[in-house]
């Protein structure tokens, strides 16, 4: 126990070393989107999904990735009345930039709400986002990066409101001995309030923990948790579960749900989806 | 059970007795942040047996990390209708500002480690004394900060006192992270709370212990 305990304690241990000192990557700093960085020295595929948490790793230089909700379903039941949502093909479309920079989509080519008999749908919003790795993207057991992010409403169908909302993640991930993962991430909103025309602050924090489980097969465990400024806002926190299957090492498929235990939060909201590396 | 969890199930049935009392007080106003508070603590209980886990090495060798982190919840106040002192007034509450206040923790633990984390903290108590009836659950979180930093180069120094070859640091670091996170939350349960308060009401005040800051408390 006290041998386990210790080699987890160790690797830890780096944390505020390895934050200190930037690593080494003039190897890598010539490659950019014009100047692909070569297949033997890629990272390999990285995911933000399945869990909220984001991940600190950016696509390499020159590379795509997709992120994709097949089918993402949330219901949630609250005095007599239920509201359900669904989202298909909702992606996050990856460019590499630069060695410790990527661009992202998050585009939404349908979703819908219903409330009783009351439905709409169309187009989402689309999302777009920049991806700034600090420090730990090639080696280390640390990494971290800072990803500003603007909501553009190009929502269709009355599903949305004509604003413009932004804020920043703050990305950490830590390999843990053992073939444990640990994300954690704090996220600053900026977003449209409800009942006004006004904006209003938004604080996202969370904490998810990973590990293979047989084969290509992982799950993880996730806490996630938001509070807004909004005069009517209530605590919102979800506990996260779900799967990866990696059917090879560029191609993976997750499948989870989410499950609110605050009662702002959604009561259920399980969704499937993939993510590919080209 | 390890003192983390053993402080949070404290926490549980003490906010539990005391949810219809203050629910009493309020005509009902009170039950939404009793409910968060039970709440937020029984999630939390996950987290705390993983921590006291971790601990459990150090603890058999007299090495009191997460035993010394956490105050006895015997420790606070008997359970009062009105606060001790005249009820601040919601003029005085200016909401926090959480991620300011991540960040600012974040790099003064990062480019100055424990001593520098200890300062800004202590800075940052201070400024909320000008408020004692405001920011509760705020200076409760970081008043556990500055004691998580204050004691962690003490158990690091007890580790190397007793050469293993393992440190308590990544606990503390843990720790640390894990209350940082909770700055927005803590920050906007006071500014719920904070109407409760202006009446008078002490809910929050003498639900969490006063945090000393700590000193070689292995002395």
């Amino acid at each position: 126990m006290l041998k386990h305990t210790g080699l987890t304690l160790t690797v830890l241990a780096s944390f505020f070393a390895l934050v200190a000192h930037a690593e080494p990557s003039a190897d890598r700093s010539k490659y950019h989107l014009f100047n692909p960085t070569p297949k033997e020295l890629m990272r390999g595929l990285n995911t933000d999904r399945p869990d909220k948490t984001e991940s600190a790793y950016s696509v390499d230089a020159g590379h795509f990735q997709i992120e994709t909700d097949l089918l993402v379903l949330s219901r949630d039941s609250a005095e007599g009345s239920t509201v359900e949502n669904l989202g298909v093909m909702v992606s996050n479309l990856k460019l590499g930039l630069t060695d410790s920079i990527d661009f992202q989509a998050v585009v939404a080519p349908y979703v819908s709400t219903s409330e009783g008999t009351n439905r709409i749908s169309g187009f989402g919003d689309t999302t777009l986002r920049l991806k700034v790795n600090l420090f730990g993207n090639n080696s280390g057991d640390v990494a971290f990066a800072l990803m500003p992010f603007i909501i553009l409403p190009t929502n269709s169908g009355g599903t949305g409101h004509k604003f413009y909302e932004g804020g920043l993640i703050a990305p950490l991930s830590v390999s843990l001995p053992g073939d444990w993962d640990m994300g954690t991430m704090f996220q600053y909103n900026r977003m449209k309030n409800g009942s006004d025309d006004n904006f209003h602050d938004e604080y996202v924090t969370s904490i998810t923990f990973g590990h293979d489980i047989i084969g290509d097969l992982s799950g993880y465990v996730e806490f996630w948790n938001s509070i807004s400024s909004e005069s009517s806002s209530e605590w919102t926190a979800t506990a996260d579960f779900g799967l990866t299957y990696r059917i090879t090492p560029v191609i993976q498929l997750d499948a989870g749900v989410n499950v609110g235990v605050t009662d702002s939060a959604d009561d259920l909201n399980p969704f499937l989806g993939f993510s590919a590396l080209y | 059970m390890g003192p983390f969890e053993e402080h949070l199930r404290d926490a549980i049935r003490i906010n539990r007795e005391r949810r219809p009392r203050y629910s009493a007080l309020t005509s009902g106003k009170s039950l939404f942040i009793s409910d968060i508070l039970i709440r937020s603590e029984q999630l939390s209980i996950p987290f705390a047996i993983l921590t006291d886990l971790c601990s459990i090495p150090f603890r058999k060798r007299g090495i009191r990390v997460v035993e010394l982190e956490f105050i006895s919840m015997d420790k606070i106040p008997a359970f009062s209708e009105k606060l001790p002192f005249q009820a601040p007034s919601m003029s005085e509450f200016t909401p926090s500002r959480p991620g300011l206040m991540v960040l600012n923790f974040s790099l003064s633990a990062l480019k100055g480690g424990w001593g520098e984390a200890s300062r800004k903290l202590k800075s940052e108590l201070h400024r909320l004394e000008a408020t004692p009836g405001l920011h509760l659950m705020l200076k409760h979180i970081l008043e556990s900060m500055l004691r998580i930093s204050m004691l962690a180069p003490v158990h690091q120094r007890k580790c190397k006192e007793q050469r293993l070859w393992i440190s308590t640091t990544p606990i503390s670091v843990y720790l640390y992270i894990s209350h940082l996170l909770a700055i927005p939350f803590a920050s906007w349960l006071d500014w719920k709370t904070a109407p409760l308060l202006a009446e008078g009401v002490p809910i929050l005040y003498q639900d969490v212990p006063a945090i000393p800051e700590a000193d070689d408390e292995y002395k």
